[in-house]
């Protein structure tokens, strides 16, 4: 790599607050025409919202962004599309029903003197342009019939049809095959000779070495260093992202746990659960960690009969079942506190009472009529032992912030008193207060004789609160530890290094 | 992706007709049987005549339903537009010509307002589609205290009766509509973008196009469609009639529908215009055979579901019979 090229983008001194959160702290970040800058780091650690800032999509509290050595003032979506600046996202933004080339050109496309679309022309030039970095797709196939690895391909084409100089690609290998890894790969060293910068966000930590220049880890929104890639190891970088102080956070008393509660043998279900084997005892919390895609989430739906479930068998409290369904898992006192609480866990337009009474109404209505005062006063209850707030029974859920929400939905499983609570990410974008109020109700479940199996992609949440640890990788479990264990040596499980 | 060979096969040939095009096939076969005078040039001539406002309406309302919307006023706005030429032409003594445009202009006015609406106020189409519906329909009743507007100038019949090259002039129109439609969605930005808001708005959003625009525009288009419509309806009649176009707006729905657009972000301009010959076709072929309009109005439901399942059905195994 050219270490003496000016850098085509600097970002200064960034900084930038959300309610309760300091999302970004005085981060520093510069980019060179051609190379890769892989930014790395824990969710929640600060990279999307420095993408975010550097898409013009949220504005910085501080700092300057500047390209090319020349500050940029207002930095803005359109000073970033006009500076070069493609993001390639995990979620795309193709159209299904349109064929590669009309996707490669919306926006931009050509027109011939009459003004009507000049599609010969169209057809070609994205021919030549998917040639020129080694991609075969028919220009004239619909985006829908395509694969994932080949819808990538066209995202990543389009960014560059845009003539783009700094191209962000965040997570674009989560979806892909080895063989299409390695694509992946080949393009980008085609890019990097033409001089396109590339920052590459990434959680595989094999990747680095593969692909990468240099590295920038980032933690809790600060820049915790950025690494020549040939003068660094893994275990460095392993090191430089964990690391983080578990103070009060973690609020955990253990005990001894009690009789098996949940116990899963060989369950396969869709692709990314393949032969799970897990067991979960009354008393304790049992963290399931891994990558995003690891297939954790899959195994928490396939348990609680969200999806379909190939083979396998799931014991609740000693009685043998094939797969159960959501109706039966709540019946044997199964909750289910989803990942994406807006869209899964919450009735958004109703209020906290109705909200909190919804997965209780059999229970607490046995004559199947509602009585508003009894549902007020179960409520009450639950919005004052959560401390919600605002305290208001007749709050939209929708206008809750982020942690209330979370709040929110666990009142609603608690008011169904389950004996055994799945929680998928039970802290996800929730500020540092409402985390530790959370996981101090989660210790009190335990406690109180609960089984509590957790999700959760934040290694220090996964560390602080649970009694044993399951670490998935690739849709298998790729190994047990007990409370306690080393951080690093669950990372690696998890990232697949041996 | 790897077999890129385009080798013609029968089965795909026949997996690819959308089924819209059998449930066509079959009607005309059906009612060619059954009734004598149904595959006879004279029935065609009338056809083309009376199919003409339906075909032209779903010109419209195609564009919008691709962007995922719908049109219910477009029955009332044509109604109301016919109104208008006919109360200028009446009370102000305004020529044929200007009262025409004027009767287009009121169509393409509703067309920004429901256009306005969706996008503007983010209002959902079926809503402010039928609340525009009823402005539409109360100005049409007021204008003649609900009465006909008839005593017009005798070229007013010309477009809706005369005949040109030995085709009647409704289905020139027509032709001129379908081919209109057809070039604008898929010959220009124009028809890109309507395709793009129905697919994927975000997606458009981002490459730095104003979606409000193009939503506007589509509504505007079907309100232009409606307009033409009105001319054809009142050369037709020699007359405006305050409640005529009553109903319209569903069967356009309907024909689009049918055609293939049971998804935003899907849709032809040929798919809409088989869509409507089948609702024109199944029209005359019930009348023909004198099945009564209630039975009518029965088998026209039955036949909408049973396309429609059909063609999700398809869709839904295509893929795995072309495996097979």
């Amino acid at each position: 790599m050219p270490k003496k090229s000016l850098p085509i983008l600097e970002m200064r001194k960034i900084s930038k607050a959300f309610p309760g959160v300091q999302a970004l702290d005085n981060v520093d970040f510069d980019l060179h025409p051609g190379e890769v800058h892989v930014l790395i780091g824990e969710n929640g650690a600060g990279k999307s919202t420095l993408m975010k800032v550097l898409a013009g999509a949220y504005t910085s509290d501080q700092g300057e962004i500047c390209i090319n050595h020349e500050h940029i003032p207002h930095w803005n979506p359109g000073t970033a599309k006009h500076h070069g600046i493609s993001m390639v996202f995990q979620e795309f933004t193709l159209l299904p029903y349109r064929t590669v080339c009309e996707n490669i050109f919306l926006g931009r496309e050509l027109t011939n003197k009459s003004g009507f679309l000049d599609k010969s022309s169209m057809y070609q030039q994205a021919e030549k342009l998917l040639d020129s970095i080694g991609v075969e797709v028919d220009t004239r196939s619909l985006i829908i019939n395509l694969g994932v690895a080949d819808q990538q391909m066209v995202e990543i084409s389009k960014a560059l049809a845009s003539e783009a100089k700094i191209l962000v690609l965040d997570e674009p290998t989560s979806a892909l095959s080895l063989r299409e890894i390695e694509k992946l790969f080949s393009i980008i060293r085609v890019l990097k000779a033409n001089g396109v910068g590339i920052i590459y966000i990434s959680h595989r930590l094999e990747e680095i070495k593969q692909i990468g220049d240099r590295v920038t880890v980032m933690r809790d929104g600060k820049l915790i260093g950025t690494k020549q890639v040939s003068e660094t190891s893994l275990n460095e970088i392993i090191g430089m992202m964990v690391g983080r102080e578990i103070k009060d956070l973690f609020p955990r008393h253990y005990t001894t746990p009690g009789n098996i509660a949940l116990s899963v043998k060989g369950l396969c279900s869709g692709k990314k659960v393949n032969n799970i084997d897990l067991e979960l005892h009354f008393g304790e919390i049992v963290g399931l960690a891994g990558l995003v895609g690891s297939g954790r989430t899959e195994t928490a739906r396939a348990i609680f009969g969200l999806d379909a479930v190939k083979s396998g068998t799931i014991e609740v409290e000693g009685k043998e079942y094939h797969a159960l369904t959501p109706p039966t898992a709540v019946k044997l006192g199964i909750g289910f506190v989803p990942e994406d609480r807006r869209r899964d866990g919450l009735f958004s337009i109703l209020s906290v009472q109705q909200n909190i009474v919804m997965a209780s109404l059999n229970k607490l209505f046995p004559s199947r009529l509602i009585s508003y005062s009894k549902e007020k006063t179960t409520a009450d209850y639950y919005v004052k032992k959560f401390n919600l707030q605002p305290p208001l029974l007749d709050r939209m859920a929708q206008f809750l912030s982020g942690g209330n929400q979370q709040k929110l939905v666990l009142g609603k499983w608690m008011a169904a008193n389950p004996r055994i609570i799945i929680i998928d990410e039970p802290t996800r974008g929730i500020d540092v207060g409402a985390k530790s109020e959370i996981h101090a109700f989660m210790d009190q479940l335990v406690n109180a004789g609960h089984a509590i199996l957790m999700i959760s992609s934040e290694l220090p949440e996964i560390l602080g609160m649970s009694d044993r640890i399951y670490v998935m990788h690739e849709g298998c479990l790729a190994g047990e530890f007990s409370r306690g264990a080393n951080s690093e040596e669950i990372l690696r499980c998890a990232m697949g290094v041996r | 992706m790897q077999n890129r060979s385009k080798k013609f096969s029968l089965k795909a040939f026949l997996v690819g007709i959308q089924p819209v095009n059998w449930v066509l096939i079959v009607l005309i076969i059906f009612f060619s049987l059954a009734s004598p005078t149904f595959l006879s040039i004279e029935n065609a001539l009338s056809l083309s005549r009376q199919g003409a406002l339906l075909m032209i309406l779903c010109m419209g309302v195609i564009v919008i339903k691709i962007t995922g919307g719908m049109d219910l006023s477009n029955g009332a706005t044509m109604t109301l537009g016919g109104m208008v030429m006919a109360w200028a032409m009446v009370n102000l003594n305004i020529p044929l010509p200007i009262a025409s445009l004027l009767a287009i202009l009121t169509t393409i006015f509703f067309g920004f307002l429901n256009g306005f609406f969706v996008s503007v106020l983010k209002i959902p189409s079926f809503i402010s589609t039928l609340g525009t519906q009823g402005i539409a329909v109360g100005l049409a009743l007021g204008m003649n205290n609900g009465n006909v507007i008839g005593n017009l100038p005798k070229e007013i019949g010309v477009i809706g009766n005369n005949d040109i090259l030995g085709l009647p002039i409704p289905l020139w129109i027509t032709i001129l509509a379908f081919i209109l439609t057809f070039i604008l969605l898929n010959h220009t930005k124009f028809g890109v973008y309507i395709y793009a808001i129905g697919g994927n708005e975000e997606a458009l959003k981002l490459s730095g196009k104003s979606v409000l625009m193009y939503k506007i525009l589509a509504y505007a288009y079907s309100g232009f469609m409606a307009g033409i419509a009105a001319l054809i309806l009142t050369s037709r009649n020699m007359a405006a009639q305050p409640t005529v176009g009553l109903g319209m707006e569903f069967q356009a729905f309907a024909g689009v529908v049918l055609g293939g657009s049971f998804m935003a972000g899907r849709g032809t301009a040929i798919g809409a215009a088989i869509g409507a010959i089948v609702i024109i076709v199944l029209r005359n072929g019930l009348n023909l055979i004198g099945i009564p309009t209630y039975l009518q109005l029965a088998i026209f439901g039955s036949i909408l579901i049973t396309a429609i399942v059909l063609s999700t059905l398809m869709e839904q195994n295509a893929q795995k019979w072309l495996e097979e």
